[in-house]
């Protein structure tokens, strides 16, 4: 019983497979290259748009967490504005296994005015843009967060560095053009003098180079060497506003809070996050909202790719109809003739997924890469992992799978003389 | 042997019921060459439908080697005329996107002859119609009778026991329609059993009975052989 069933479902398959590849090979080239092109465009649209979407969502957390936060971040408890004993704090950081590098930032609103370009009188007030001056060592911080591969114009900062600054991008005019209406240096290049101001000290600078992280919060500071921010502060014991800490590969920087927390004295005045925590409540928010969309679009994409796909393979079986009446009228089984559907089905299913995959892999996504797409809050990539890929393919070639089965049971059921009379 | 009993076959258009087949009742003997003959409308290619089961009766069954076709499933049926029938239409009915030799090699194959003694066998079917020279060709490089003609191979490529052909010159020029015909002599003189519906009375003088119906009965039942042969 079970062998007799078995060698009907190979003779079928066989059958099925001789009517599938002569019907493909003999087709009008032009209707198989437009079914190719509609599955092509259902499986890109499978993965652009949640891909750019989730994408964003994921530029987010990683531009958050490479330039700014890195794996764990410290900060003074909010009772305090600095961090308590940071060089203690520094040894206990030091001595974490999985430590591998930190760098302190000193922190203070500052103005940068660009006096000289811009008054007429010396009375004026020169142009003008308010932004956090961060005190760092060029070492460390490179170490961290690797901000010396972001500079973008100039040079980055060195230790000799006593009078010289890095700007963030969002702080001129010529790279925050309609994003916001915060006042923006305009006439600001490489090379031009700053005056900072804090409170009642001031500084003048000269603009060494400037950076674009894709994190609008490092984006919109300003960098000195930290020997430079005491002098401007005129404060040689200057505390530490913030500690990043970078970890070793893919160690866990739950542990290392918890070491931190329960290794430094004065654990009570300070807040230790991981990068996830750090993310401002909004960004949170954003990118949650995001990945929701993302995956709210691929499923749409998916139902109207499958629809897709059945009216195209449906109105290919309706249109054979008679042939299918006649198959049957001369003694091919029904199983046979679905086979040879869902076959020619999977063929057109498979094609448009590679042409899309290879597209994407190789065009699109190397693409993006260098061309990120710039989001007020981050960059965006496209987020297409191989696997993802998989996924969506295998949903496709199901999809594909029962497009193409369900049409050709519905006309094989149909009544044969019916079929073939067109009845 | 291929027994028609008592079929009634009835059809519903709407709201009106019409009665196709009245009570039909014949046998058929095995090797012979019967021509099923009437006006349009008579209920000939209906008849045809019954006897090659691509239809069901609305009552009576058809009865084929003492196996009555009323108990067989859907499926049954159509292995049933894989393994017994070879089926001539009127319109060719070959499948466009394969050629001469692969449409006549699908009922050997879904037998489950291998490929290469299927292609075997269709190139020999195919020489015995005459279209040696247009086994690669697709329908559409055929003429009508060059069609029909690899129709009738497919149709005995698998040695049928009982071959249906419906109105098989219908489309055809004179010439082709008597090549047709002379196929179908040669396969009756090498014991093929036939059923030809036609509506031309002079084809149905080459044939050894004639089945006359008018109105889904049959009005004549004549075996041509005493008169003609």
């Amino acid at each position: 019983m079970i062998n007799k069933f078995i060698t009907r479902l190979l003779r079928d398959v066989k059958v099925g497979w001789f009517l599938a590849i002569r019907e493909l090979k003999r087709s009008n080239i032009w209707s198989t290259a437009l079914i190719i092109f509609v599955m092509s465009l259902t499986f890109f649209n499978m993965i652009l748009m949640g891909g750019i979407l989730i994408g964003l969502a994921e530029g987010m957390t990683s531009s958050f967490k490479t330039y700014y936060s890195s794996d764990v971040i410290i900060k003074p408890d909010s009772r305090k504005s600095f961090i308590t004993e940071s060089n203690i704090l520094h040894n206990v950081l030091i001595s974490l296994p999985i430590y591998r590098a930190s760098s302190s930032r000193y922190l203070s609103p500052a103005i940068a005015e660009n006096e000289d370009k811009t008054k007429d009188r010396v009375t004026d007030i020169g142009e003008r843009v308010s932004g956090t001056l961060v005190g760092i060592n060029p070492n460390d911080e490179d170490r961290v967060t690797g901000l010396s591969a972001r500079v973008i114009e100039g040079s980055y900062l060195t230790d000799s560095d006593v009078n010289s600054v890095l700007l963030g991008k969002s702080l001129l005019s010529k790279y925050s053009q309609g994003s916001s209406t915060e006042p923006r240096l305009k006439e600001v290049i490489i090379g031009s003098k700053l005056k900072l101001i804090i409170g009642s000290n001031s500084m003048n600078v000269i603009v060494k180079g400037i950076i674009d992280t894709g994190n609008s919060t490092v984006d919109g500071r300003i960098f000195i060497p930290e020997s430079a921010m005491r002098s401007l502060m005129n404060d040689k014991n200057l505390n530490a506003n913030e500690i990043v800490v970078s970890l070793e590969g893919n160690a866990s920087s739950t542990d290392a809070k918890n070491y931190i927390l329960s290794n430094f004295s004065y654990s009570n005045d300070i807040s230790v996050e991981r990068a996830e925590e750090a993310l401002p409540k909004a960004v949170s928010d954003m990118k949650s909202t995001f990945s929701m969309l993302g995956n709210i679009v691929g499923v749409i994409s998916l139902i109207v790719g499958a629809i897709t796909i059945f009216i195209v393979i449906f109105v290919n079986a309706i249109t054979g109809r008679k042939y299918i009446g006649i198959m049957k009228g001369i003694g091919i089984s029904a199983r046979a003739i679905q086979v040879s559907y869902i076959l020619q089905s999977l063929f057109y299913a498979l094609s448009g997924i590679l042409i899309s995959s290879f597209i994407v892999i190789w065009f699109l996504k190397p693409w993006f890469s260098l061309h990120p797409i710039q989001f007020p809050v981050t960059e965006g990539e496209l987020a297409v992992t191989v696997g993802g890929l998989l996924i969506r393919a295998i949903i496709l070639t199901i999809t594909a799978f029962i497009s193409g089965f369900v049409p050709a049971w519905l006309v094989t059921r149909q009544h044969t003389l019916d079929a073939i009379l067109g009845r | 042997m291929i027994t028609a009993k008592n079929i009634i076959k009835n059809y519903i258009l709407g709201s009106t019921e019409y009665k196709v087949l009245k009570n039909i009742n014949f046998k058929v003997p095995e090797k012979q060459f019967l021509a099923v003959t009437g006006m349009s409308g008579s209920g000939k290619s209906t008849l045809l439908y019954q006897l090659s089961l691509l239809d069901h009766p609305t009552e009576g069954t058809v009865i084929i080697d003492g196996i009555d076709a009323s108990e067989l499933t859907s499926d049954e049926r159509i292995n049933f005329r894989l393994q017994n029938f070879g089926y001539i239409f009127q319109d060719y009915a070959i499948l466009p996107s394969l050629t001469a030799k692969e449409n006549v090699m699908m009922p050997l194959l879904m037998q489950g002859v291998g490929e290469t003694v299927a292609k075997k066998k269709a190139e020999d079917a195919l020489v015995r119609v005459g279209l040696q020279d247009r086994l690669d060709n697709l329908p559409s490089q055929l003429s009508g009778g060059q069609q029909q003609r690899v129709s009738i191979a497919r149709a005995i490529a698998h040695n049928p026991k009982i071959l249906f052909a419906d109105e098989p010159t219908a489309n055809l020029d004179t010439e082709s329609s008597q090549t047709i015909l002379d196929i179908f002599q040669d396969l009756h003189q090498q014991g093929q059993t036939i059923i030809m519906v036609t509506h031309e009375p002079e084809y149905a003088l080459l044939t050894e009975r004639n089945i006359e119906l008018r109105d889904g009965v049959i009005i004549k039942d004549v075996l041509l052989t005493a008169i003609c042969h």
